[in-house]
């Protein structure tokens, strides 16, 4: 069966660097807990006062298409997948679709746009829609953008903790990022996307909610991080071997995973989980990567700042097999698996 | 007063009963609504709705081989016809067989706004797989104009509300907007029709956005078509946005309007300007 491919990667990320230390020195009431010794979170990069969700797409896109084959006028289809949608600084947009401002800005005229939202899920949502569409043949190639304005609501928390246990709290591990990818079909067994499977646990869909304050200004993130860490831990092992079952998967098929990046602990503590409930010797496990320590959690974007960072390091190559987890409000669970090409990532400025 | 939620799980609720499915068979649950109670930004608005539908809500509980994957795609008031396009696309690939499009817009505050151009409400409507390739939809084509502005615009402005940033939201519209995207929109049709070889006198119903009052009465009479040929939503409904097209379908389908094999051409119109068609035999 025709397969999909990762034809090119782009990111872009704020120069500005704030760290957990400072940011948290802005804060009333300090979290009880260390939170960089509890997640892994050093650093993250936070959009400048004219920045937002549009210019960090539409620079991830230009950086896409930099290490792309494609130019822009040969794109079929455009999709913005992201939850945050603000453009003019913190206008979040409904209509008209983000998609069709970034479509325009790069002069993508052949495409169709549209948006698609799954949380932090949303860039692999995008992936999922769009491997379908170029393999029932309705599109040849297709680009997925994604730009997380995502800090706006670190700064909400910083004002609004008050209380040594807050729903806020996990706001203050966000990162801005835009970034993007290119499929099209594969030319070959040697690169390409095993699948991408999702489910969603909508029992938990009410842990994690991202609204406007009600005190304020500003976007806020509430989140139950202690119940989804939980809930996500008794379930992530039984979806993933679901899965691995399905496609005739293990962990030893892989070089890499990529985590949605929410804390060093927490991950791996599911991937534990994982290989005590499959009976995986740690020996067979691949090794976890992440960028969370200096960029924090981006959102969508997080799975490609990792792959980014890992192809601009040359730890990932051409021929690596890559597991790719997707978690997100909703609960939505991702699991995808590629074998990635011959990915340029020259222009990037990932350091 | 009704959310986003409870109007597109009521509907859904109507449709699944109506189709007289086990809603543990709904695969793929795709909300297309824009206009969200509170400004929810996360989840996605079908995460609550397929909580609230108590579909396949927990793998542990339910047998594994049941699961339901929830997610939002939009694009104004075509986001209908993108969800469609979408699905029959996971269909070809036998990926899956059951998919509910959902749609809700309400005004944040749940309070219907006179400076909120839509009709709070809510749809839904079931898909299925079939390998029936004469029936079901035949095609799409998706357009968006070059210049002009974007006819409408919504969007929350967050410093603008204070501390009201959850009852707010701002819809501008252009003072052109009706009839360049009548224009854009007939203009779209004549290639969709032209490029598709599709004979006009074949459409039994026009099934349209509605934007404004007679809209489809006008891109009727622009493209050939008989006035009795359009399913009038507005009259009765006003503009219900995402929910239009779906609308549209129910009251056609409510007043027997067409039989199998007869042609249905929907037409979405809206901010972009985008207009989007889409050929369904029944």
């Amino acid at each position: 069966m025709v397969k999909t491919r990762f034809e090119s990667v782009g990111l872009y990320t704020p120069e500005k660097i704030l760290s957990t230390k400072d940011l948290l020195s802005q804060m009333e009431t300090e979290p009880w807990f260390d939170l960089e010794e509890l997640t892994g979170i050093k650093n993250r990069r936070v959009r400048s006062e004219s920045e937002d969700s549009y210019t960090l797409a539409t620079a991830a896109a230009q950086d896409c298409l930099k290490n792309s084959r494609y130019k822009a006028s040969e794109l079929d289809v455009i999709i913005y997948a992201a939850i945050t949608r603000y453009k003019g600084t913190l206008k979040f947009y409904a209509e008209p679709a983000m998609s069709l401002f970034v479509k325009n800005k790069l002069g993508a005229r052949s495409a169709m746009n549209f948006e698609i939202t799954s949380a932090c899920a949303s860039m692999f949502a995008g992936a999922y829609v769009l491997d379908n569409m170029i393999k029932a043949g309705v599109v040849q190639n297709g680009m997925v953008v994604s730009g997380e304005c995502i800090t706006p609501n670190s700064e909400t928390a910083v004002k609004e903790i008050k209380d040594p246990i807050d729903d806020q709290f996990a706001s203050l591990t966000l990162g801005d990022a835009g970034a993007a990818f290119v499929l099209d079909k594969s030319l070959d067994d040697k690169e390409g996307i095993d699948f991408i499977e999702f489910v969603t646990v909508a029992e938990f869909a009410d842990l994690c909610f991202g609204m406007p304050s009600e005190f304020r200004p500003g976007s806020a993130m509430y989140t139950k991080a202690v119940e989804i860490h939980q809930e996500v831990i008794k379930r992530f092992p039984l979806l993933q071997e679901e899965v691995f079952k399905k496609y005739g998967k293990k962990p030893s098929d892989y070089d890499f995973i990529i985590p949605h990046q929410t804390s060093i602990r927490a991950i791996k503590a599911g991937l534990k989980a994982d290989r005590e409930y499959g009976k995986y010797s740690k020996e067979e496990m691949p090794e976890a990567l992440f960028s969370l320590q200096e960029y924090g959690n981006t959102a969508s974007t997080s799975h490609f700042v990792v792959l980014y960072k890992g192809l601009k390091e040359k730890k990932i190559k051409e021929g690596s097999r890559v597991g790719f987890h997707a978690f997100a409000s909703g609960i939505t669970f991702g699991f995808a698996s590629a074998t990635i090409g011959a990915l340029k990532v020259d222009n990037g400025d990932i350091d | 007063m009704l959310g986003s939620i409870e109007h597109a799980a009521r509907a859904a609720e109507q449709c699944i009963a109506k189709a007289g499915i086990d809603k543990q068979d709904i695969d793929l649950l795709v909300h297309v609504g824009i206009y969200r109670e509170d400004n929810i930004a996360e989840p996605p608005m079908a995460s609550l709705i397929q909580q609230r539908l108590g579909l396949n809500l927990d793998p542990i509980k339910h047998p594994i081989e049941k699961t339901t994957f929830s997610f939002d795609l939009a694009n104004g008031a075509c986001g209908f016809l993108y969800a469609a396009q979408v699905i029959d696309a996971i269909f070809k690939n036998d990926a899956i067989e059951q998919a509910l499009i959902v749609s809700s817009d309400v005004h944040p505050s749940k309070k219907q706004s006179p400076d909120f151009p839509y009709t709070h409400s809510g749809a839904a409507v079931l898909l299925t797989r079939s390998d029936q390739k004469e029936k079901g939809f035949k095609n799409f084509m998706f357009r968006t104009s070059e210049g002009g502005g974007s006819g409408v615009e919504g969007y929350h402005d967050l410093p603008a509300y204070g501390n009201e940033g959850r009852k707010c939201i701002t819809v501008t519209v252009q003072d052109d907007y009706s009839r360049r995207l009548q224009e854009f929109t007939v203009r779209t049709i004549k290639e969709y029709v032209e490029s598709r070889l599709i004979n006009v006198s074949d459409i039994k119903l026009l099934i349209t956005s509605q934007p404004t009052q007679g809209f489809g009465r006008r891109i009727a009479e622009s493209i050939g078509l008989k006035e009795n040929s359009v399913v009038d939503v507005y009259d009765k409904y006003g503009d219900p946005h995402t929910s239009a097209l779906s609308i549209g379908y129910f009251i056609a389908a409510q007043k027997g309007l067409f039989k199998e094999n007869d042609q249905i051409l929907f037409i979405g119109a809206g901010s972009g300007l985008t207009s989007a068609c889409g050929l369904y035999v029944v």
